[in-house]
């Protein structure tokens, strides 16, 4: 039986990363994610293992880069404005089929917004984020253990797709403390040999890691098929979400994250009093668990998003359910969080 | 100024835009909880240098204010502080000097300001003024470093 302790959801993501041996990470500081190279900077030295806080997020970006494509696990932390400057660089990686982990504990925005948690990065995590085809794992925990958990899963997937995954939390995830049982890593047997890092080709033909296609044209054509490929195969191989109460939900409620959390509570309250109302959590935010909406849109009357922001996933709710039933949105942005009550009032209000 | 905006204030001097920057110089970041910055001291403990900043790891102290008066284009640059009355007096007499520049349009003005922060370095503010003194004053001598507004 492991430890059990007290963390803040920071506190165990760079522990998970410590565990899953993680050899290098760059940082640079900025609110709420500060526990995170605050905690590696001391972890990682007494480990004997790299920390740098780079000076700029460009540099860490850039240096995980690096790391990674000299075969080292890798990873990075920042919040929303701090994630906007790594795009070049997260774009760069997932060209060159790298992988790496990217953790964003999301704040409120546009712009410098606030250092309250939100959920307003959705679409930059899901569609790629910076210029060109591609995509992220994208990971999405709802409470510390988790974020411990799939922060070990992430270099593990980061690993056997050669691609950059993200853990997408938030400021409130990174700054409360639960309870974590402190889980042993254990290195799956299907990760493969990294036989394309460059580590000195003294004896052996050099490796190539390269996102520069230019000629001919039908080389980056060829490259994009071939990542689009892959990102099939992740769609098909993988995906997780959490169910609550959804057999005979007449309502089912979408939500993730700290979201999730606060729409569970609802769903279990709203159970009391007789309303048939399920929750969906999508724990894989891409690849989104599109068929079990979809599935579920054959029973339900209706669904129901619940964001911290102004609607993003809604629009990818909104694809899987296909015009089958209708879909409503609840939420708001700039580190707005419901309760509970607000969420079952919405629920009534729905009107089954 | 010294980590994620060197390059901008590079090319800003460079150009000899007509700015007034002023430079608070607490060896920390102290708005995101006292991390190290690039000006912290050798030996410093902050919350991302817990056993006290190392050249292996972190680099030196970066004289910001030196590297920029090599430019042709800085006007005017000063290193002043805050850790008593005379050097306060200092300290608003450069920053009046920095701002008369801007208005006669004489290209950019720096002023760098030693300061305390006596919550992040987890001193009382008399022995954070001591600390400026004795120490910070040692890496960042206070003084003209380029003048050619007169």
């Amino acid at each position: 039986m492991a430890d059990k302790v007290l963390m803040k959801g920071n506190q165990a993501i760079a522990e998970a990363a410590v565990q899953a041996n993680c050899e290098f990470y760059a940082g640079y500081p900025i609110t709420p994610q500060n526990e995170i190279p605050e905690y590696m900077s001391k972890r990682m030295y007494d480990l004997g293992r790299v920390f740098i806080q780079s000076e700029s997020e460009l540099a860490a970006i850039n240096m995980v880069f690096g790391a990674s494509a000299a075969g080292a696990r890798a990873m990075t932390s920042s919040s929303s404005p701090g994630i906007s400057l790594k795009q070049e660089g997260i774009s760069y990686i997932a060209a060159a089929e790298l992988p790496c982990v990217i953790v964003n504990m999301v704040r409120g925005g546009p712009g410098l917004g606030n250092i309250s948690g939100a959920q307003s990065d959705y679409f930059q995590s899901t569609r790629g984020g910076g210029h060109g085809d591609y995509r992220l794992i994208v990971l999405a925990p709802s409470s510390v253990q988790e974020a411990y958990d799939l922060t070990m899963n992430a270099f593990d997937l980061a690993d056997i797709y050669r691609n950059p995954v993200m853990i997408l939390g938030d400021g409130y995830l990174g700054q409360m403390i639960e309870p974590l049982e402190l889980k042993e890593y254990k290195k799956p047997a299907n990760l493969p040999a990294k036989d394309w890092a460059l580590t000195g080709c003294k004896g052996r033909k050099p490796h190539v890691v390269k996102t520069l296609y230019l000629i001919p044209p039908e080389l980056l054509i060829k490259h994009n098929i071939h990542l689009q490929e892959k990102y099939g195969r992740i769609k098909k191989e993988f995906c997780l979400y959490e169910e609550a109460e959804t057999k005979d939900a007449e309502l089912i409620i979408v939500a993730y994250g700290i979201a999730a959390r606060v729409c569970k509570g609802a769903v279990l309250k709203a159970r009391k009093e007789g309303i048939k109302v399920g929750l969906l959590r999508p724990i894989t935010l891409w690849p989104f668990p599109e068929k079990i909406i979809s599935d579920l849109a054959d029973k339900a009357k209706r669904f129901l998003v619940v964001e911290m922001s102004m609607g993003q996933m809604v629009d990818d709710v909104r694809l899987a359910v296909n015009g089958k039933k209708p879909v409503e949105f609840f939420g708001n942005a700039g580190g707005w969080m419901p309760s509970s009550d607000m969420i079952l009032d919405k629920i009534k209000e729905l009107k089954l | 100024m010294a980590a994620i905006g060197t390059a901008e204030i590079v090319h800003a001097v460079n150009r000899g835009e007509n700015l007034t920057f002023i430079f608070v110089n607490n060896a920390v970041y102290g708005m995101t909880g006292g991390q190290m910055a690039p000006t912290t001291m050798l030996g410093q403990k902050t919350t991302t240098t817990p056993y006290g900043r190392e050249t292996k790891e972190a680099g030196y102290p970066l004289r910001v204010s030196e590297m920029l008066a090599t430019l042709d284009g800085a006007c005017y640059i000063e290193r002043c502080a805050v850790n008593n009355a005379a050097n306060v007096i200092k300290t608003k007499k450069a920053i009046k000097k920095a701002f008369q520049n801007q208005i006669d349009k004489k290209g950019f003005s720096i002023v760098e300001v030693l300061s305390q922060c006596p919550t992040n370095w987890g001193v009382t503010p008399i022995k954070s003024n001591e600390y400026i003194e004795k120490e910070m004053m040692k890496i960042f001598p206070l003084g003209v470093l380029k003048d050619k507004g007169n």
